[in-house]
């Protein structure tokens, strides 16, 4: 593989993988405005 | 020899951001997820199963001889108490003075819903004459004091303020003094408590709500800590009302502790045995000369009234 579409490959992956984390935390905070007490305690165990 | 080295740093790459959202998603995203049923999400307060005059209402429907025509005091208070003051407006209003929307009470209906915090405020503010609710924070004295106003509180039912861990801990019960060293930080590890070898996870609830309002005060002077380590990896500990851990909004993964050797059942709560049972109550300001406010205090405390307190899953007095 060059090195030109190999950096490219390792950009689009690192911006995805940074994507993919800003996702699940901004699902995490969706779900936290709403789950009650209740909700989070028998998740926790 | 490079392609494999590229592959190799490719894929260790993505590896490495797929571990760190496997990570995330067990240590944060997961504790947020409500896992009921929808059916049993459907037991959760909404405005609409609750309205009066309504055949498919799950409301208690009573009926009174007194009924209030002129100057009705617009009711307000906490979610848990919406089935009570709901079925008590069916009761004594007559049924064109509650407008509902569809989705929320509108404005000049003689029943509303905003909850603690706001039925607090709507209180001193002129928007609701009498509101149920537990007792009132020091904010919303502070509140009520800032605006000249003065809360008169009628006890118009008990309720049981109770304690939850999840079902699989193996910790039934507590004394309140254990409580209390859990959220000051002395008790740090279920096993000092005779549970298993796992952090405790104390959680508390937003300011101004009726059940962190309670929880200060059973601490009393003693300050509660949040101690990071049980965040992030404990079992957790928290509280709530009963009505909300046993009635509306049950969840079979949770589960209620003695406190001092008594659950918080009907019958301890009724005799006094549990130490951590409450009023709730009706609430209106001092200076308030609605005249119909006391119909509406009297009929609370009569028969039908406690009958709609017990029928709605509560202790009547």
């Amino acid at each position: 593989m060059k090195d030109k579409v190999f950096y490219r490959v390792l950009g689009i992956v690192t911006c995805l993988g940074i994507l993919s984390m800003l996702l699940l935390l901004a699902f995490t905070v969706y779900l936290y405005k709403d789950c009650s007490i209740i909700s989070y305690i028998a998740n926790r165990g | 020899m490079k392609l494999i080295k590229q592959l190799a740093m490719l894929f260790g790459l993505a590896g490495f951001f797929i571990l760190i959202d496997i990570f995330l998603f067990n240590i944060f995203t997961s504790r947020y997820i409500d896992r009921r049923s929808a059916e049993m999400k459907g037991q959760s307060i909404e405005v609409s199963k609750f309205l009066p005059f309504d055949e498919g209402s799950q409301l208690f429907h009573a009926d009174s001889e007194i009924k209030i025509d002129e100057n009705i005091p617009v009711l307000d208070g906490a979610a848990a108490l919406l089935p009570v003051f709901s079925s008590v407006a069916e009761a004594l209003y007559p049924e064109e003075s509650i407008l509902f929307d569809g989705n929320e009470y509108a404005d000049g209906s003689s029943l509303r819903y905003t909850n603690t915090r706001g039925s607090y405020k709507a209180l001193v503010d002129g928007d609701a004459d009498i509101i149920f609710c537990a007792k009132p924070s020091e904010e919303q004295l502070q509140y009520a004091k800032d605006a000249g106003k003065e809360f008169v509180m009628v006890p118009v039912g008990y309720e049981a303020f109770v304690f939850i861990v999840g079902k699989d801990n193996p910790v039934t019960d507590l004394s309140a003094e254990e409580i209390r060293g859990i959220y000051t930080g002395k008790y740090t590890n279920w096993s000092q408590l005779g549970g298993e070898d796992a952090p405790i996870d104390a959680v508390q609830r937003n300011k101004g709500s009726g059940s962190q309002t309670t929880f200060l005060g059973f601490m009393g002077d003693e300050k509660p800590v949040k101690k990071l380590y049980g965040t992030l990896f404990g079992k957790a500990i928290g509280f709530s009302f009963r009505y909300y851990v046993d009635g509306i909004n049950k969840n079979p993964d949770v589960k209620m502790l003695s406190v001092g050797g008594y659950y918080p059942d009907a019958e301890n709560i009724a005799n006094g045995n549990y130490p951590l049972s409450s009023c709730f109550y009706a609430i209106y300001l001092k200076d308030n000369e609605n005249p119909n406010i006391q119909s509406v205090i009297d009929f609370c405390l009569s028969e039908k009234g406690q009958e709609i307190v017990e029928k709605s899953g509560y202790i009547p007095l």
